[in-house]
């Protein structure tokens, strides 16, 4: 379990990013991580990690400080970073040397999602296109097999076909021992990913429902002709026609559409959190 | 899990070192390779080459380093290497060992066979060599036999205290690491060299002269300052030399303060933040 408590951070004082932050995630969910840019996404997963420390407040990983940064804590993490840098080597030297650090990891498992990905083990990354090399150290952040699972706008730079491939051995990958934080702007692409949603804006947590509570509590729906049968509670113009977010009378879940979700919530955070009980 | 050091973890740091940087340190061994055999060749003067010995010897041994710390600025490959599952000491020892414990024996046969055998082979190219290669291998080993004790002292305090420096400044800076580690270089040795001439000169009275004293990196001091002890029989007199205590107060500054660097490596890079 992750458990964030009064956290405050900053890089420059007068720019907080995190002031108070309160947090509470629990192991089994693939979480989705959005934020507009700069609204702290990235730090917060530095937090998590370990790679930066809180200014004030605690940030605990089962119990464990990740700014101390033990063997057995990052044993059990992976992060992988938006932007890849990877040494000289190929993905198969790569793991190997890196791979029996991390107690779980497997190697069968590695080379199998380096094919569903068609990474060549043996071609040198430094002969790779930057989303090449991103597949290659997704495939092994995979392969550790860690409890926790961080990835830093996983998608970007990727191809379509890789893309899909990404959800699908991820949907394959994940149990209910892991805890996968998936922190992007492309928000369409989470939508079949995911199972929780968190909503970063304003230096706090404007949102943290998981999916089936958000489909429960509304419904979606675009075009100007539709019409829902619950109040509207937002509505605006995409590429789609209108899409309007409803109260959901009868409780059934439907589909989320995360855009939409995500739109709300920057534009009418305290009217959507007070749909939720927190 | 031992959190603080377990062998297994370190010598698996230390194969990702080598695996990951091997071609720098190939490169590294045949810049100094290439620098001796050149040296050895064109300079005749003992006195100047040892200088540029030393030199090199700093410059290897820093730049095994950066391997390890430098990318701070490099997101993706610092935040790897921090939530790599090691403890800070096993990185940090990683450090000292791919610099210190492994570098060190590598430069000095290297040394030895670049300035004499590699030499030796070149000079045998021209006609009329008259020399045998068990006469310059002897001359090689008594030469090294025969260096003072002190020499190697001072040159060993060099290269771990310039090691040390750049190590906190790679984990303190993210960018100008070099640049950074040049000037404090420079401003510590005019600062030390200005300390020891006060100290000398207007503090103990001791005149210059032509004796180094091993340490005191750039000034030559008198070593017949000191004083004379009688031991009660008139012929039996201990003469006690400042000079010594000197030396002696000044490899022991050397010691603490590379120690402390090492220390304040240590301690910044278990604090390291991205």
């Amino acid at each position: 379990m992750i458990t964030i408590e009064d956290l405050t951070f900053w890089y420059s004082k007068q720019n907080r990013i995190f002031e108070k932050l309160n947090l509470k995630l629990d192991a089994g969910h693939i979480y989705g991580l959005l934020g507009k840019n700069g609204a702290g996404k990235t730090t917060l997963l530095k937090l998590i990690c370990g790679l930066s420390f809180p200014k004030s407040g605690t940030v605990s990983v089962d119990g464990q400080t990740p700014s101390k940064r033990k063997p057995g804590f990052l044993a059990d993490i992976f992060f992988v970073p938006e932007e890849i840098s990877v040494p000289s080597l190929t993905p198969g030297k790569f793991a190997e040397i890196h791979g029996s650090f991390y107690p779980a990891y497997d190697p069968a498992q590695f080379r199998e999602f380096l094919g569903k990905f068609q990474v060549d083990t043996n071609q040198n990354f430094s002969n790779m296109s930057h989303g090449q090399k991103k597949k290659g150290v997704i495939a092994f952040g995979l392969a550790t097999n860690t409890r926790y699972l961080f990835l830093d706008e996983p998608t970007n730079g990727l191809d379509i076909p890789s893309k899909a491939a990404f959800r699908s051995i991820l949907a394959a990958y994940f149990s209910e021992e892991k805890t996968i934080i998936v922190s992007t702007h492309m928000v369409r692409e989470l939508e079949s990913m995911i199972d929780s949603v968190i909503i970063l804006e304003n230096r706090r947590i404007i949102l943290k429902q998981t999916i089936d509570q958000i489909a429960q509590k509304f419904t979606f729906s675009h075009s100007s002709l539709s019409s829902s049968p619950g109040e509207m509670i937002y509505s605006v113009k995409s590429e789609l026609g209108l899409s309007k977010i409803s109260l959901n009378p009868s409780g059934i879940a439907g589909n989320v559409d995360l855009e939409a979700l995500f739109n709300a919530s920057i534009n009418i955070p305290d009217k959507l959190s007070s749909y939720f009980e927190y | 899990m031992n959190e603080t050091f377990n062998m297994n973890r370190f010598w698996l740091l230390v194969r990702r070192q080598w695996t990951e940087n091997k071609k720098v340190y190939l490169l590294l061994w045949g810049v100094i390779s290439l620098s001796l055999v050149v040296l050895t060749i064109f300079y005749s003067e003992k006195y100047e080459m040892q200088f540029f010995y030393i030199l090199l010897f700093c410059f290897g041994g820093c730049v095994m380093i950066p391997t390890l710390f430098s990318r701070w600025s490099d997101f993706g490959r610092s935040s790897f290497f921090l939530l790599l599952p090691a403890s800070v000491t096993e990185k940090f020892l990683c450090g000292l060992f791919c610099g210190i414990i492994l570098f060190i024996p590598v430069y000095c046969v290297n040394y030895f066979i670049c300035t004499y055998i590699f030499t030796y082979l070149i000079v045998l190219l021209f006609p009329n060599n008259l020399l045998s290669f068990s006469a310059v291998i002897t001359g090689g080993i008594n030469e090294i036999a025969s260096t003072p004790f002190s020499t190697y002292v001072v040159i060993f305090l060099t290269f771990l205290f310039a090691q040390s420096l750049f190590m906190t400044i790679l984990v303190q800076f993210k960018k100008r690491q070099l640049l950074i580690f040049l000037l404090t270089i420079m401003a510590i040795l005019v600062l030390y060299n200005y300390g020891i001439n006060l100290l000398m000169s207007k503090i103990l009275y001791i005149r210059r002269g032509d004796f180094r004293a091993p340490g005191v990196i750039l000034t030559f001091y008198s070593p017949d300052f000191g004083y004379e002890k009688s031991l009660g029989n008139p012929s039996s007199v201990e003469y006690f030399s400042f000079i010594k205590l000197i030396k002696n107060l000044n490899f022991l500054i050397w010691f603490i303060v590379f120690s402390l660097l090492y220390l304040t490596t240590w301690f910044k890079l278990k604090e390291r933040e991205l």
